[in-house]
C-alpha cells in the first residue's frame, strides 16, 4: 500500500466518494456549522464573515439596545450598491441624454422603476437612518472611552452619506434635481472665496464650471459613483473593524461575573491585568502572564453563527421590506431641466432644508459657518465630553445635561427641515401647508 | 426564547420581501396594457362570429411597432400600438369613405374624401347584439317558457359585452370605444397614414406623449381634467362663463395642473387642434402678412386664405399666429426669429411646457407670478386654442428649416431684419385713417384699448333711409344701451336677445352703410373682431346645441332646413348686436384706458413720447413699446387726433341737445377708472397706478376743496393716467382750442361730484382747509419761532444764515426742541424763488415757490435723506418710488411715486410742503405737522427734489433734442408726403403698364407704344424717387445731428457739470439753426472750461508739493481725471458742433 505523510493511498472508488465533499472543503474551509468548532471556523475562515468576532455578547443581540439601526444602515448601503450598478448600465451623464435615458429607461425595462424606486429610497432612508443610528449611539454614551475615535469616523461617514445623496440627486436631470443642485451648490458658494478668483473656488470646484451644466454632471457622476462610495465603503470597514477592536457593541458591565481582565502595561518585564477586557477572544491577549479566566468560559457570550448573523439577516429583510414597500410611491421624474424657467421656490432636498432655512436668515453663518461648526462639534463631543457614565445605557441618569442638548439640538433641525418643507412657499415667503398656495409649477 | 423571536421575525419578513417582489414581477409580467389588449382578443372573437373570419392570431402579446432607422441607429419604437392597436383596422372606425356607383372614391369640394356611417363597425354591432339580448319581447318569452339558463346566459353575455366597452385600471374607467378606434384621416388621402404610415412616424411625432411608457399614466398621462386630481383647489377667479351643452370640448380640457400622483410622470399628448402645433415642426409655414406695410415691402395680403391641404390642416395654428399679433401678445414676449418683447417671459420654446400651463399662464396670468402684470384678456376657448396651437409650436428650430437656415434667419433677425408689422407705413397712408384703424384692430392695440368710431354697415333702421333727427337716434342709441350695458356678460346678452327678439330685428338692421370699416377688418382677418368679446362668442353658440338637436329630430328636411336656418339667424342677430355693440362703445377690450378723447386732450408730442415710452409720462404704465416704425406712431397719432376730434364732437352733440348732465358725463369719461360707483374701482382700475380716487372718500374729497377738484380735472395729474378733460395742447394740425369738458362743465361735473357728499352744505372752500393757505411766510415764522437755522451754500457775502444746525434729532418726535432765536425772520424771496404760474386759471394758484439753489448743500439733503428713509420709506419706498413694505395693504390710495418727474414738476415746494405738514386726508398720508420741525420739512423736499435732478437734466435734454430736431424732422416727412402722393400714383400708372404689357393678346403696335410710355413713365418716376430720396437724406442728416447732440448732452450729464454749463448747452441744442450764437456759448462753456481745468492744473502742482502717500497720490489722480474729463468734454463739444456745421452746410447745398 502505497501511502504519502502516513496516509494510505485511498482507492478509486474511496477517491470518487469523497470527491464532492473535499470539493466543498476546497471551497468552504470548514465543515457545516452544527458544532462549536465549525461555528468559530466559519467565522474565522470565511472572508465575508471574518470581520465579525466568533463569539459575540449577548447584549450586542438585544434588538431593543441597538435597534439594528446600524445593521440597517449597512443594508441600505448595500442596496444602494446593488441598485445603483444596475441603473449605472443604462445610465450616460449627458446633459442632453441622461434625462430620456431614465425617462425610457424607467418606462421600458423590466423591473426598472422597481431598482430606481428602491434606489431612490433607499438613499432617503440611509440619511434617516444615519441620524438615528447616530442618535442611538449619542444616547447610549457608546461613544466615551476607546470609542471616541469610531464617533469621528462615523461622523464622517454622516458627511459623506449626506454628499453621496446630493451627488445623486443631480443625476436624472429634471427640474427637481438641476434646481436643488442650483441651491445646493450655493449654499456652497457662501463659504469665503479664495482671494483672486473671480467666481466663488469652492462653489466652481464643486460644479467645475460657473453654473450647473455638462460638466458638473459628469463630475457629480463620478463622485457619486466611484469616488465617494469607494471612500464610504472603506470607512464602512475600518467603522466595523473598530467595533471589534474597541470591544464590540457598549454595554452595561455584567452583573454577575465582571469582565475579564486585559493587559493595561505593556512590557517585556511584566503584564499586569485590569477590568475591561471586552474580547475574550485574540491573539493579542495570548501574551506571558496570569490570566483570570483560565478554565472559564466568556460569561454570557454566544456564537456569532447563528446569533449575530441571524440578527444582521433580520435587519437586512427588514430594510428591504421598508425599501421595497416605499417603491410602490414612484420616484419623481419632472419636467427635463431647463435653465431658463426656475422653479419658486427652488428647494434642496430635504436633509439640506435646514441649512437652506438658515440661508434665508444669514447666507454665510447659515450656509457656512454653522454648518461646518455643526460637524465639527459633533464630531468633538467624545472629547468634550468628561462624564465617563453611562456607557451601555439608555438614557443615563447622570448624562441630563448632555442628553438635554443633544435633542434639544436634533429638535431644532428637524423644526428647521419641516419649516424648511412645509412652510417655505414662492421666493422663501412663509405660507402654511393647508393654504394651497405651494409653488404650483 | 431570544433567538426563536428571532426565527419568526426571520421566516415573517422572508415571506414580505417574496410578497413585495411577487408584486412587482405581477406588474411586470401583467403589465396595463394587458387589459386593453384582452379586450381587443374579445372584440376580435366577436367580430368572427359575424364576418365568420378567424380571430387573428396573437398567441402572446400584441405587435408592437419596431422602426428601424435608416441610418442604423437605434431603433425608434412606438408602443402606442399595444393599446391602440385598432388604429388602422376600418372595422374599428364609425365610418368609412363613400364610393359611388363606379367604385370611386366620393370626393368634396375641396378634395376631402366623404365619410358615411359605417354599418360593420364593431362597436356598432355589439351594440346590436346588446339589444338583441336584452330584447325585453325574447325575454319575456323566455321568462314564459321559464328558460331561466337561458335568461342567465343571455343576461351574462350582454354583460360581457356591455364590458368590453370599456376598461377598468386602477381606480379610472377608459372609455375602450375611443381606445381602440381607427384613426380618422389627415386631410386629402383615402387611408389613414397614407401620408405618415405609422410604421415610418409612430405615434408620438405628432401626439407627443412618451411612446415607450406601457402604463396610460406613463404614455401620456392625464388628457382631461376629469380624469386626475387637481394640484391646486384654492380660489380661482372665474374667467369665462360656462356651458356645457355649447362650450367646445377644448372648453373640459387642460383647465388644471394635475396633482402630485401624476404630475410630470410623463410628456403630457396632444389632443384636438393642439396637434397643429407638431405639424409645423415639419411643414414649412409662410409669414402672414399684415395691413400698412410700406412700399418697399411685399404687397399688402389678407390675413390667411390659402388653401393648400397643409394650411388648411394647420388652420389653428395660422389663427394663433394672427392672435399673437392683434393680441399684442409680441410687443411684450419675445420668440426668436418672430417677437423681440422683452417684458414678459422668452417663448422661444414654450412648446415644451405642458399645455396646462400654458392654458392657466394665459388666463390667470398671476397664478403663477403673483407679480406677474400681464393682464387677463378672459379670450374665449376658441381663441385660447388657436393661441395654445401657435405656443405649443415654439420649440426653437424645427425640422422644416435646415439647421443653417434657421440660424441665419435668427442672425438676421438679431441684426434688425424687420418683421412685417415693424416695416414704414408709406406716407401716402400716414393720413389714411382707414389703414391706421385697421392698425389698431389687428395689431395690438385694441387687445387692452377700447376705441369709438369704429363704423360698420349694421345699423339702425331709422338709418337706412334717410338722415335720422338727432332726437330719434338718440332715442335708439338710449334704447340700446339700456339693453345692452357695456358690461353686460354672455348669458346676459342671450337672455335679453331671447327676451326682445323681434324688437331688435325690427330695430337693428344689417346693410345700413356700404363698405364699412368693420366689415372689411372681417373680411381680411376673419374671427378678428370676435376675439375681443368673448361675451358675445358665448352668446353666438349659446343655441348650437338646441338647434342641432332640433335638426337631427327633424323627420322632414323642411323641418331641418328650418331649425338650421334658426340657427344662422340666431348666430346673424348676435353678430347685428356686437357691431352696434363696438359702434356704441368701441372697438377693442377695456383694460387700459378709453383713447377715446386722447387725441384732443394729448399734445402729439405726448402721444408720440408715450409710444415711444409709456413709463415715462405715465409711472408706472404696463403698456409695452410696440416695436413699431415711427411712421407708424405718426399714424395711430394722427388716427387718436381726428377721431379724438369726432368723439368729442358727438358728445357735446348730446350736451347741445339734451343739456350737460354731469351724472352721465361721469359715466362717460370718468366712471372707466374711478367706477361705476364712484369708488375708483372702473374696469380699468386694475392696472393703473396709483389707484383712482375712491370719490366716496368724503374726508377727501372735503379736504381737496372744490378748487383743487376742478384744477385736477381741468389740467389732470400729471404723471398719472388723470388726463387733463380741459387742457387743449397747440401742436394739432387743425387746433380748434375746445376741450373735451368746458370750464363750465367742469364746474358743473364737480358741484355734483360734492353735492352727493354727506353735510354737503356746509362744505367750504379753499379759505376754510387750513393747509391750503398755509404760506412760505408761515414756514419761516415757524423756523424762527422752533430754532431752526437753514444753512445755505456759503456765499461770498457773509450770511447771516449761516449758522450750526441744532435740530440733529432724525425720528419724529411728539414736540420738537424749541430754542427760539431772536434773529428777524427771513424774507420769503430770500429762501424761495418765487415765480407766476405756468397754468393760468381761476382756481390755480398765482406763484409758485421753490427753494432756492443755494440751499440744497450736500449736509441738508443728508439729513433730508436720513429723514426720509426712517420715517418715510416705509410707505413711499426706499427708492421713494411709492413701493414700501406698507404700500402693498393701502387699497384707497397708493402712496406716491416721488421720482415720477411728470407729477413733481406740477407740484411746487410749497405744496410738497403743505401735504407733509397737513397730510392728506382721506389716505394713509398722516399730519406730520406735529412730528416734523419746519426746518426737517423743507430738508426733506430738497431731498425728495434732488432725487430726480438728473432725471430731470435728462428729460431736459430729451424736450429740447425734441423740439429741434423732432419738428424738423416731422417738418421734412410732412413736405416728402406732399411730394410723395405723386410719386404713388406714378408708381401705380407703370405697374399698370406693366400688367398691361404682359397680355398676350397684346398685337405689335400697341405693345411699342406701351414701351414708350413706360420709358417716360420710369423716367418721370426716377427724377421723383431722386426727389423722395433727397428727402430721406435730409431727414437722416437731421438724425445725425440729433445724435451728435445727444451724445455731448449725455457726456456733459454724466459729467456733472454745473447748473449755468448745463443750460448753455440746453440753450445750443435750441439755437442749433444759429451756428453763430451757438458757437458764441460755446465759446463760453469753453471759456469755463478751460478755466476749471487751468485752476484744476493748479491744484495739481500744489498736491505735487505735498509729501508722498497714498493719499497724495488719490488725491492726484482724482486731479488728473478731472481735468481729462473736461478735457475731453471741450474736444466733443467743439469736434461735435464742427460735424454739425458740416452736415448742415450739406443740407443747405442739397436744398
Amino acid at each position: 500500500m502505497a501511502s504519502f505523510q502516513g496516509k494510505p493511498r485511498e482507492s478509486w472508488g474511496e477517491y470518487l466518494v469523497n470527491l464532492p465533499s473535499m470539493f466543498v472543503r476546497s471551497i468552504f474551509r470548514h465543515n457545516y456549522p452544527n458544532n462549536d468548532v465549525d461555528r468559530s471556523e466559519i467565522v474565522f475562515k470565511n472572508f465575508f464573515l471574518h470581520f465579525h468576532p466568533v463569539k459575540c455578547h449577548k447584549h450586542s443581540l438585544d434588538p431593543f439596545y441597538t435597534l439594528g439601526l446600524g445593521a440597517i444602515t449597512t443594508s441600505l448601503f448595500l442596496l444602494l450598491t446593488f441598485t445603483g450598478v444596475i441603473l449605472m448600465f443604462y445610465y450616460i451623464p449627458a446633459e442632453d441624454r441622461a434625462y430620456e435615458i431614465m425617462k425610457d429607461w424607467q418606462d421600458t425595462t423590466p423591473f426598472a422603476m422597481m431598482f430606481r424606486n428602491m434606489h431612490r429610497w433607499s438613499a432617503h432612508m440611509m440619511v434617516l437612518f444615519v441620524f438615528l443610528h447616530m442618535s442611538r449611539v449619542f444616547y447610549t454614551g457608546s461613544y466615551k472611552g476607546t470609542r471616541r475615535f469610531n464617533w469621528v469616523i462615523g461622523c464622517t461617514l454622516m458627511v459623506l452619506t449626506l454628499i453621496l445623496s446630493f451627488t445623486g440627486y443631480l443625476l436624472p436631470w429634471d427640474q427637481l434635481a438641476f434646481w436643488a443642485i442650483t441651491v445646493g451648490t450655493n449654499i456652497a458658494g457662501y463659504a469665503p472665496n479664495l482671494p483672486g478668483f473671480e467666481y466663488n473656488v469652492n462653489r466652481v470646484m464643486l460644479l467645475a464650471s460657473t453654473n450647473v451644466g455638462q460638466d458638473a454632471l459628469i463630475r457629480f457622476y463620478v463622485l457619486h459613483v466611484a469616488f465617494l462610495p469607494l471612500i464610504t465603503g472603506t470607512l464602512i470597514g475600518v467603522h466595523f473593524w473598530r467595533i471589534r477592536k474597541d470591544g464590540g457593541l457598549t454595554r452595561p458591565p455584567d452583573q454577575i461575573r465582571p469582565d475579564p481582565l486585559r493587559v493595561v502595561q505593556r512590557s517585556d518585564t511584566k503584564e499586569s491585568f485590569a477590568p475591561g477586557v471586552k474580547r475574550t477572544y485574540g491573539l493579542m491577549e495570548l501574551v506571558r502572564g496570569t490570566c483570570p479566566t483560565v478554565d472559564k468560559g466568556p460569561y454570557n457570550f454566544v456564537f456569532t453563527w447563528p446569533n449575530l448573523l441571524r440578527a444582521e439577516l433580520v435587519a437586512f429583510l427588514l430594510t428591504t421590506v421598508l425599501v421595497l414597500g416605499l417603491s410602490l410611491i414612484d420616484a419623481p421624474l419632472e419636467e427635463p431641466a431647463n435653465p431658463s424657467k426656475p422653479t419658486n421656490p427652488s428647494k434642496a432636498p430635504w436633509y439640506f432644508l435646514g441649512l437652506q432655512e438658515m440661508v434665508a436668515y444669514n447666507a454665510f453663518w447659515g450656509g457656512v459657518a454653522i454648518p461646518a461648526g455643526m460637524v465639527l462639534g459633533l464630531m468633538a463631543i467624545p472629547y468634550l465630553d468628561r462624564n465617563p457614565h453611562g456607557e451601555g445605557y439608555w438614557f443615563h441618569r447622570s448624562r441630563y445635561i448632555a442628553i438635554f442638548l443633544y435633542t434639544l439640538f436634533m429638535t431644532w433641525q428637524a423644526v428647521l427641515i419641516i419649516i424648511g418643507t412645509y412652510f417655505r412657499g414662492a421666493n422663501w415667503g412663509w405660507v402654511w401647508p393647508w393654504t394651497e398656495n405651494f409653488a404650483r409649477h | 426564547m431570544r433567538g426563536d423571536r428571532y426565527q419568526i421575525a426571520l421566516i415573517v419578513l422572508g415571506i414580505a420581501v417574496t410578497g413585495l417582489l411577487g408584486y412587482f414581477l405581477f406588474h411586470e409580467i401583467y403589465p396595463e396594457y394587458r387589459i386593453y389588449q384582452e379586450d381587443y382578443i374579445a372584440l376580435e372573437e366577436f367580430r368572427s362570429t359575424y364576418t365568420h373570419e378567424p380571430p387573428p392570431a396573437f398567441a402572446i402579446g400584441v405587435k408592437q411597432i419596431v422602426f428601424e432607422r435608416e441610418d442604423k441607429g437605434p431603433a425608434a419604437i412606438d408602443r402606442c400600438t399595444s393599446c391602440h392597436v385598432a388604429l388602422q383596422l376600418t372595422h374599428f372606425s364609425p365610418t368609412k369613405i363613400a364610393y359611388d356607383a363606379d367604385g370611386k372614391i366620393v370626393r368634396n369640394a375641396e378634395g376631402t374624401p366623404v365619410q358615411v356611417p359605417n354599418e360593420n363597425n364593431v362597436w356598432f354591432k355589439i351594440d346590436q347584439k346588446i339589444a338583441a339580448l336584452t330584447d325585453s319581447k325574447v325575454n319575456e318569452q323566455l321568462i314564459q317558457q321559464g328558460d331561466w339558463t337561458q335568461i342567465n346566459s343571455r343576461k351574462a353575455e350582454a354583460d360581457r359585452l356591455g364590458s368590453l366597452k370599456v376598461a377598468v385600471v386602477d381606480d379610472q374607467v377608459y372609455d375602450v370605444t375611443k381606445v381602440l378606434a381607427m384613426h380618422p384621416l389627415i386631410g386629402k388621402e383615402t387611408r389613414p397614414f397614407e401620408f405618415h404610415p405609422i410604421d415610418e412616424y409612430g405615434c408620438t411625432v405628432c401626439h407627443s406623449g412618451n411612446g415607450r411608457g406601457l402604463t396610460t399614466d406613463k404614455a401620456h398621462g392625464p388628457v382631461f381634467d376629469g380624469q386626475y386630481g387637481i394640484d391646486f383647489e384654492g380660489p380661482t377667479p372665474e374667467f369665462t362663463e360656462i356651458d356645457p351643452q355649447n362650450d367646445p370640448r377644448f372648453s373640459i380640457i387642460f383647465n388644471h395642473k394635475p396633482d402630485d400622483s401624476l404630475v410630470f410622470q410623463t410628456t403630457p399628448i396632444l389632443v384636438g387642434s393642439l396637434i397643429q402645433s407638431s405639424c409645423v415642426q415639419c411643414h414649412k409655414q409662410k409669414d402672414v402678412n399684415l395691413p400698412g406695410m410700406s412700399s418697399n415691402t411685399p404687397e399688402i395680403t389678407s390675413g390667411p386664405t390659402k388653401t393648400s391641404d397643409v394650411y388648411r390642416l394647420t388652420k389653428n395654428f395660422h389663427r394663433g399666429q394672427q392672435l399673437f399679433i392683434s393680441q399684442a401678445c409680441y410687443a411684450c414676449h419675445k420668440i426668436a426669429g418672430t417677437a423681440r418683447g422683452g417684458v414678459g417671459p422668452e417663448l422661444t420654446h414654450e412648446g415644451s411646457t405642458y399645455p396646462w400651463f400654458l392654458k392657466e399662464s394665459i388666463v390667470w396670468p398671476q397664478a403663477d407670478l403673483p407679480t406677474s402684470t400681464m393682464p387677463n384678456y378672459t379670450l374665449d376657448h376658441v381663441e385660447l386654442e388657436d393661441l395654445m396651437t401657435y405656443l405649443l409650436a415654439q420649440k426653437g428650430p424645427t425640422k422644416a428649416t435646415s439647421a443653417i437656415e434657421y440660424k441665419v434667419a435668427i442672425q438676421e433677425w438679431e441684426a434688425g431684419k424687420k418683421q412685417p408689422w415693424e416695416k414704414a407705413v408709406p406716407p401716402s397712408q400716414v393720413h389714411n385713417l382707414r389703414d391706421s384703424m385697421t392698425i389698431f384692430a389687428t395689431q395690438g392695440c385694441s387687445a387692452c384699448h377700447r376705441l369709438e368710431g369704429f363704423e360698420s354697415n349694421v345699423g339702425y333702421r331709422i338709418e337706412q333711409n334717410n338722415k335720422p333727427s338727432f332726437d330719434a337716434l338718440y332715442q335708439e342709441r338710449e334704447w340700446f344701451k339700456k339693453l345692452f350695458p357695456e358690461e353686460i356678460r354672455g348669458s346676459k346678452i342671450v337672455k335679453v336677445i331671447d327676451k326682445h327678439k323681434d324688437e331688435i330685428d325690427q330695430h337693428i338692421v344689417n346693410d345700413v352703410r356700404k363698405d364699412s370699416l368693420l366689415e372689411e377688418i372681417d373680411a381680411k382677418f376673419p374671427d378678428n373682431i370676435e376675439s375681443f368679446y368673448s361675451n358675445f362668442r358665448f352668446a353666438a353658440r349659446s343655441k348650437n346645441a338646441y338647434y342641432n338637436e332640433m335638426a337631427n329630430k327633424a323627420t322632414t328636411p323642411e323641418e331641418k332646413q328650418k331649425a338650421l336656418n334658426e340657427l344662422k339667424e340666431w348666430q346673424d342677430r348676435v353678430h347685428r348686436i356686437l357691431y352696434v355693440y363696438i359702434q356704441e362703445y368701441g372697438f377693442g377690450r377695456l383694460i387700459g384706458p378709453r383713447p377715446n378723447w386722447s387725441g384732443v386732450y394729448r399734445s402729439d408730442e405726448w402721444l408720440m413720447e408715450h409710444f415711444h415710452n409709456p413709463g415715462g409720462h405715465v409711472a408706472r404704465s404696463i403698456m409695452p413699446v410696440f416695436p413699431f416704425d415711427d411712421s407708424k406712431f405718426y399714424a395711430l397719432t394722427y388716427m387718436l387726433d381726428v377721431l379724438g376730434k369726432r368723439n368729442r364732437n358727438a358728445v357735446q352733440e348730446i350736451w347741445q341737445h339734451k343739456g350737460f348732465n354731469p351724472e352721465q358725463a361721469f359715466q362717460l369719461y370718468c366712471s372707466q377708472c374711478h367706477g361705476t360707483y364712484l369708488q375708483g374701482n372702473g374696469p380699468v382700475a386694475t392696472w393703473i397706478y396709483p389707484i383712482p380716487k375712491n370719490l366716496r372718500n368724503a374726508e377727501f374729497l372735503r379736504n381737496l376743496t372744490k378748487e383743487n377738484a376742478r384744477q385736477s380735472i381741468m389740467h389732470g395729474v400729471k404723471g398719472t393716467p388723470m388726463p387733463p378733460w380741459g387742457e387743449t395742447p397747440h401742436d394739432k394740425e387743425n387746433y380748434d382750442g375746445i376741450p373735451v369738458l368746458s370750464h363750465d362743465q367742469i364746474n358743473k361735473l364737480v358741484d355734483w361730484l360734492y353735492r352727493a357728499l354727506p353735510g354737503a352744505t356746509v362744505i367750504k372752500g379753499i379759505q376754510d382747509v387750513p393747509k391750503w393757505h398755509y404760506m412760505p411766510e408761515d414756514i419761516l415764522e415757524e423756523i424762527h419761532h422752533e430754532g431752526g437755522i437753514l444753512k445755505s451754500k456759503p456765499k461770498p457775502t457773509s450770511s447771516k444764515l449761516s449758522l450750526a444746525t441744532q435740530n440733529n434729532h432724525l425720528y419724529a418726535s411728539a414736540k420738537p426742541l424749541v430754542t427760539p432765536t431772536t434773529e428777524s425772520i427771513t424774507p420769503v424771496n430770500e429762501v424761495f424763488d418765487v415765480l407766476p404760474n405756468p397754468i393760468k386759471g381761476p382756481d390755480e394758484p398765482k406763484q409758485m415757490y421753490f427753494i432756492k439753489q443755494e440751499y440744497y448743500t450736500p449736509e441738508n439733503i443728508q439729513k433730508g435723506k436720513t429723514f426720509f428713509a426712517i420715517n418715510c420709506a416705509v410707505c413711499h419706498g426706499a427708492d421713494a418710488d411709492g413701493s414700501g413694505a406698507r404700500a402693498g395693504i393701502m387699497f384707497d390710495a397708493k402712496p406716491r411715486m416721488l421720482i415720477n418727474l411728470d407729477w413733481i414738476n406740477t407740484r411746487d415746494d410749497l405744496r410738497l410742503l403743505r401735504s407733509i405738514k397737513y397730510g392728506v386726508k382721506g389716505t394713509a398720508m398722516t399730519p406730520w405737522g406735529d412730528f416734523t420741525s419746519s426746518l426737517q420739512r423743507l430738508q426733506l423736499v430738497m431731498y425728495i427734489r434732488s432725487l430726480t435732478f438728473e432725471k430731470e437734466r435728462r428729460e431736459a435734454l430729451a424736450e429740447a433734442l425734441y423740439q429741434t430736431f423732432e419738428s424738423a424732422k416731422i417738418k421734412i416727412e410732412h413736405e416728402r408726403i406732399a411730394e410723395y402722393e405723386k410719386l404713388a400714383t406714378k408708381q401705380k400708372e407703370s405697374d399698370e403698364i406693366l400688367n398691361q404689357r404682359q397680355n398676350p393678346t397684346l398685337n405689335d403696335l400697341d405693345a411699342i407704344a406701351l414701351f414708350k410710355k413706360q420709358l417716360e413713365i420710369n423716367a418721370e418716376l426716377k427724377k421723383l424717387q431722386a426727389r423722395d430720396q433727397i428727402f430721406i437724406d435730409r431727414k437722416l442728416s437731421v438724425e445725425k445731428q440729433q445724435l451728435i447732440f445727444l451724445s455731448i448732452g449725455n457726456s456733459f450729464l454724466s459729467a456733472n457739470v454745473d447748473d449755468s454749463t448745463w443750460k448753455s448747452i440746453i440753450k445750443i441744442i435750441k439755437n442749433y439753426n444759429d451756428p453763430k450764437e451757438s458757437n458764441l456759448i460755446a465759446q463760453e462753456i469753453t471759456q469755463t472750461l478751460d478755466a476749471a481745468t487751468k485752476k484744476m492744473e493748479e491744484e495739481r502742482v500744489a498736491t505735487q508739493g505735498k509729501l508722498a502717500s497714498p493719499n497724495r497720490d488719490a488725491e492726484l489722480h482724482d486731479i488728473d481725471l478731472q481735468i481729462a474729463t473736461s478735457k475731453r468734454l471741450k474736444n466733443q463739444l467743439l469736434s461735435g458742433l464742427k460735424e454739425v456745421d458740416v452736415l448742415s452746410n450739406e443740407a443747405k447745398e442739397n436744398k
